[in-house]
């Protein structure tokens, strides 16, 4: 099982990509709402995906809800859809519930992980661990002379592993972790960074 | 025609004082004769001129008449058009005041004399973001003839097409306060409402600036209402440079009168500092003095009020004068503005009502209403400019003829040599000049969308409008189109489908300018404004709202820490996002003494003033003796008394010049003379004195640790400027990171021995070419700039603050920070609201343009560099505030004072103990 520091996770052998909150459609449902953002992050989305799927040639693709931000993003989903030929699973988010192509799938097995978007609890079966998003995980850093930084990350225990968002507008939410024996893994562009609670920096 | 020309001095008052009676209406003449009996100075001055319909700037002290000088012109107005039935059914006169308390204060001294005169036929009423849409609704169906309002609220007014009718009999504009106007983003915004209010007065204007000069001159044209005429009315204390406020005032191209009335009536002014003659006290004795002698002055006095720099240092002498006099603690109140404005608002009318002895407030009773009658103010600590102290000083003998009483409290021994320059500028009027906000291109934004709504200009006819104002006289059109392109939903990757959806503006089929949907008007009209206030947690002690604190203090503090807000002690018990429950705490110590309040920066005329005084002491004091420590550090028993120097006559008498000359210039007394000339002596002699004619650099090796300590006399926020340049350039030259502190009066630079420079290499860090990169690279990685995008963002309307009615949850905001920021300076490095944000940052908040001005001559300046074996009193306030920053129980001030008795107390050759304890 391998992270790629493009925020997406790659399982080799059963060949799957899995990619969790996309958020296709952010910056246009803001703009919808009053908030000029620029028009500015499907494009990144479908190019890193485009290049994703490149570099791993997948046999399936999973995409781990809150695909589109509001249903303002299902043109650009669907353009991108249409355009790749590789098998796409697209369980349901929080944000997608009401997209077609998204609102009867809430979760997925493939052999011991069962994936779902995480918003709400949902039964494991014995012996699998569930893989899941919602959570935009990231790690942060304090030097206390004011440099602050933070990054997106992957969030793993024995039973559980949240990646972080796909979508180029999200920021991350620092993981405060309660759980023992889980790992961040931070991922910066040319490096990932190993962390374990309670916090020491070592690298990966 | 050169400005000059336009902008003319009022010399004399034009009409003699029965002139003047003669040409009021009647019925006003009358009244204020039985009122007033004769007119102040500054209404001799104001009245002919603005009778004469030209636009004036009008300074004179607070209390001197302005506000009516100003309305006994439009009184005037009003009656002789009613005689001659040209009463028009429209807004006649618009007074706009910075503080909405300030126009509720206005309309209510306004309805007064309208009652006195009899005039039930006169309509006056007020409009701020406070009024209930009832009342709007009726001041529309009936306008006032007199419309109290605030920038805000104009421009709201200006932007709705059913208030437009009502606008057009206007014929004065009359701003309050306008210094502090000027200085801000508001004033930008007030004065693009002026240009627009001149074209729905005047119809449009497309010829620009110059097409409305013919109001010069002309002085007896009567026919008022017949020929259309904005006459604009700046009203201001304290304010400088004045043709460029007046400029400011009127729009560059166009005439306008300026009437400077100076004090008529004596001020007092006197520095008073609990030093005498010790320049290094034991900690505590300062703090205590000055309890004392605020004790015993306040009990003297009627009522006083207290300015302190900070808000936290008002709730701390609030609390201990409170405790110092309990027979008097119900008449001492703390004013600021985290206070819950019930309570401020009580406080207020209590101190109108002259229920209070004493007030302590932050910097919240600067300027605005009319507190009643203060007997004197104190300024704790200097109060870094002198516009601003003589504006508070402005708040006694609020009245006319009254005498105002200041008095200035240095509470440490740099303080002192302030606060003696300050009162010295204070005397001769010696104001900073005002800064105004050159092209801010959020409101530029905000203008856009208003004009939008009329769908009647053109991006043409609106680029010539907003040239009209002042702020925007330079603006480019490259620049406005840009913001234009943002607004239009564009940037970098414009998508035509998307813009007639997702835009502010798009520009139709007749190059109009309009709005795509109605919706953006209604989100418009409830984002209009440039103040962006960081959110507020409200602090709740039981049912009772005791005042708010900043979420960023909040979030800094934990259940069971104790505070001290409105003059209570208080223990936090629980905190929610938005409210914080807190229990009382009477008996407790604070755990967290201080939180964020703005801290001012000096003032750069002040900061010129006291390098010359340094100069003026260092060239009496001549050449002293070098401090040599032979003996051990902690011996300082032998270096108690004067005995170290005894011998040394010439040092003696030079010193007794230097004192001569801080009693005789500065005003000083004995005692205060002898402590400052002895810090400066023990400068001299561990060091040296810092003057104008050289750079002093001072290295001091602590541990592993190379501090330098640059003596930059520059202010605060350019120091802060350089500091930034300095640390991106260390980390060029030598690598890793540098630690740099800074203050009002230097820079110092804390390295890792590996990284220590010699003088070729501290002179690169000051090089002048490269600077802007240098502080560009620094502030990439900083929070400083995002910070300021906050603001930026809510007023440019990227990111409303209220969406269909509602204020958006701090959670929105904060992230409109975090991420439009980063994706932008990627995506779109020259988005106007981030050059925007940039500017805010370099020009408001660092100054940049100061920095700039002193690294160009630092090349040419020979300079001191000069190893110390310990660190030299001048470096020593810097060197501590990085525990001013970090410590918990005692009150900062106290440990400082500490720290300095420790260090110097021994060494300095003051006067016996008991000497310094009588005055």
């Amino acid at each position: 099982m391998w992270l790629d520091s493009r925020l997406a996770l790659w399982l080799e052998a059963p060949r799957i990509l899995v990619v969790a909150d996309l958020h296709w459609g952010y910056a246009a449902s803001h703009r919808a709402q009053g908030n000029l953002l620029p028009a500015w992050g499907d494009g990144e989305i479908a190019g890193r995906l485009t290049a994703l799927l490149q570099d791993y040639q997948p046999a399936e693709m999973i995409w781990l809800g809150d695909s589109l931000h509001t249903l303002a993003g299902a043109q650009s989903a669907e353009q991108f859809l249409s355009e790749t030929a590789v098998s796409t699973i697209i369980v349901s988010g929080n944000h997608d519930a009401r997209w077609a192509r998204a609102r009867n799938l809430a979760e997925v097995q493939r052999g011991p992980y069962l994936f779902h978007h995480g918003d709400r609890a949902r039964a494991v079966p014995e012996g699998s661990s569930e893989i899941i998003g919602h959570f935009h995980p990231a790690a942060s850093w304090h030097d206390g002379a004011g440099t602050r930084l933070k990054l997106p990350a992957l969030v793993a225990s024995s039973g559980r592993m949240v990646l972080p968002a796909f979508s180029p507008w999200a920021a991350g939410v620092p993981w405060l972790s309660t759980v023992p024996g889980e790992t961040v893994y931070a991922i910066s562009s040319k490096r990932i960074f190993t962390l374990a609670y309670p916090r020491s920096h070592k690298e990966a | 025609m050169a400005p000059g020309e336009l902008l003319t001095r009022v010399l004399e008052p034009a009409l003699s004082e029965p002139e003047l009676f003669g040409a009021l209406h009647p019925d006003l003449s009358r009244w204020f004769r039985n009122r007033f009996q004769h007119f102040s100075p500054a209404q001799r001055y104001a009245v002919p001129e603005i009778l004469a319909q030209r636009s004036l700037l009008l300074t004179s002290p607070t209390g001197s008449g302005k506000t009516l000088a100003a309305f006994l012109s439009v009184f005037d107005v009003l009656a002789k058009a009613r005689e001659t039935d040209e009463l028009p059914s429209g807004i006649v006169a618009v007074y706009v005041s910075p503080l909405r308390a300030l126009a509720y204060d206005l309309r209510k001294n306004l309805q007064q004399p309208a009652e006195e005169l009899g005039w039930s036929w006169l309509r006056i009423g007020a409009r701020t973001g406070d009024t209930t849409p009832k009342e709007r609704a009726a001041q529309r169906r009936k306008p006032p003839h007199i419309f109290v309002t605030t920038p805000e609220s104009l421009t709201l007014m200006l932007s709705q097409p059913n208030w437009i009718a009502a606008f057009k009999t206007v014929r004065f504009l009359i701003a309050d306060e306008l210094h502090s106007l000027a200085e801000n983003k508001r004033g930008a915004m007030l004065m693009v409402a002026a240009e627009r209010l001149e074209e729905v007065v005047l119809g449009p204007n497309p010829d620009g600036a110059t097409s409305n000069v013919h109001s010069s001159g002309d002085a007896h044209s009567e026919l008022f209402v017949q020929e259309p005429r904005l006459v604009r009315i700046g009203l201001s204390a304290t304010v400088a440079p004045l043709k460029t406020v007046a400029e400011f005032l009127v729009g560059p191209g166009r005439p306008c009168r300026i009437a400077e009335v100076t004090q008529t009536k004596p001020a007092k002014i006197e520095v008073f500092s609990p030093l005498r003659e010790h320049a290094y006290p034991p900690a505590g004795y300062t703090a205590t003095r000055v309890l004392k002698e605020l004790g015993a002055l306040l009990v003297q006095r009627e009522t006083t009020l207290i300015f302190t720099n900070t808000r936290s240092g008002a709730e701390s002498i609030g609390l201990r004068l409170k405790q110092l006099l309990p027979e008097l603690s119900d008449m001492i109140e703390v004013h600021h503005a985290s206070l819950d404005r019930g309570v401020r608002l009580d406080i207020e009318d209590r101190l109108k009502r002259g229920e209070l002895r004493a007030v302590v407030c932050s910097t919240s009773l600067e300027m605005g209403i009319d507190i009643g009658s203060i007997d004197m103010v104190v300024m704790v600590s200097a109060p870094k400019g002198v516009a601003r102290a003589l504006q508070r000083i402005g708040r006694s003998g609020h009245s006319m003829g009254r005498t105002s009483h200041g008095v200035l409290v240095a509470s440490n021994i740099n303080d002192l040599a302030e606060c003696a320059v300050t009162a010295r500028m204070m005397v001769n009027r010696d104001l900073e000049p005002v800064k105004i906000h050159e092209n801010p291109l959020d409101v530029l934004a905000q203008t856009i969308v208003g004009l939008a709504v009329f769908g009647s200009v053109t991006p043409d006819e609106a680029f010539a409008l907003v040239r009209r104002a002042y702020s925007y006289r330079t603006l480019e059109r490259p620049m406005f189109d840009r913001v234009l392109r943002y607004l239009r939903g564009g940037g970098v990757s414009l998508e035509r489908n998307y813009e007639d959806l997702f835009g502010k503006v798009r520009i139709d089929a007749n190059g109009l300018l309009v709005l795509p949907n109605p919706r953006v008007a209604r989100d418009f009209y409830q984002n209009i404004g440039t103040i962006n206030t960081e959110s507020m947690v409200q602090v709740r002690l039981k049912r009772r709202n005791l005042g708010q604190i900043e979420e960023s203090f909040m979030k800094n503090i934990r259940v069971g820490d104790v505070f001290v807000l409105n003059g209570r002690t208080v223990r936090l018990v629980k905190a929610h996002l938005l409210t914080a429950h807190v229990v009382a705490a009477d008996s407790s110590m604070p755990t967290v003494p201080r939180w964020y309040a703005n801290k001012m920066p000096l003032a750069s005329g002040l900061a010129a003033e006291v390098v010359k005084l340094r100069t003026a002491i260092a060239e009496r004091l001549g050449p002293l003796e070098p401090f040599r420590p032979t003996i051990k550090a902690d011996d300082v028993a032998h270096y108690g008394g004067g005995g170290s120097e005894s011998g040394n006559e010439s040092a003696a008498s030079s010193k007794e010049a230097a004192m001569e000359f801080l009693i005789s210039e500065y005003d000083f007394s004995r005692g205060n003379a002898r402590a400052l000339i002895e810090h400066f002596a023990l400068q001299a002699r561990i060091s040296t004195i810092p003057t104008a004619k050289s750079l002093l650099v001072e290295l001091y090796r602590d541990g592993d640790y190379v501090h330098y300590f640059f003596h930059v006399l520059i202010g605060r926020s350019a120091n802060d400027a350089i500091s930034r340049i300095l640390a991106q350039r260390v980390q060029e030259i030598k690598g890793g990171n540098a630690l740099v502190t800074i203050d009002d009066y230097g820079i110092l630079l804390s390295l890792r021995s590996f990284q220590a420079m010699n003088l070729d290499e501290l002179q690169r860090l000051f090089v002048r070419e490269g600077a802007e990169d240098a502080l560009r690279l620094a502030l990439a990685e900083a929070s400083l700039v995002k910070w300021q995008f906050r603001g930026v963002a809510q007023t440019g309307l990227m990111v409303p603050r209220r969406v269909r009615g509602a204020e958006r949850g701090a959670r929105m905001l904060q992230w409109s920070a975090e991420i439009i920021f980063e994706v932008l300076r990627k995506h779109e490095p020259d988005h106007p609201l981030l050059l925007e944000a940039y500017a805010e940052a370099t020009l408001r908040f660092l100054d940049l343009p100061r920095a700039l001005e002193f690294l160009e001559s630092a090349g040419s300046l020979p300079w001191d560099f000069r190893e110390i074996s310990r660190v030299s009193p001048f470096s020593f306030g810097i060197y501590v505030s990085k525990i001013k920053e970090t410590m918990t129980l005692e009150d900062p001030e106290t440990t400082i004072e500490r720290l300095y008795h420790e260090m110097y107390g021994g060494l300095s050759t003051a006067g016996t103990a008991a000497g310094a304890l009588t005055r």
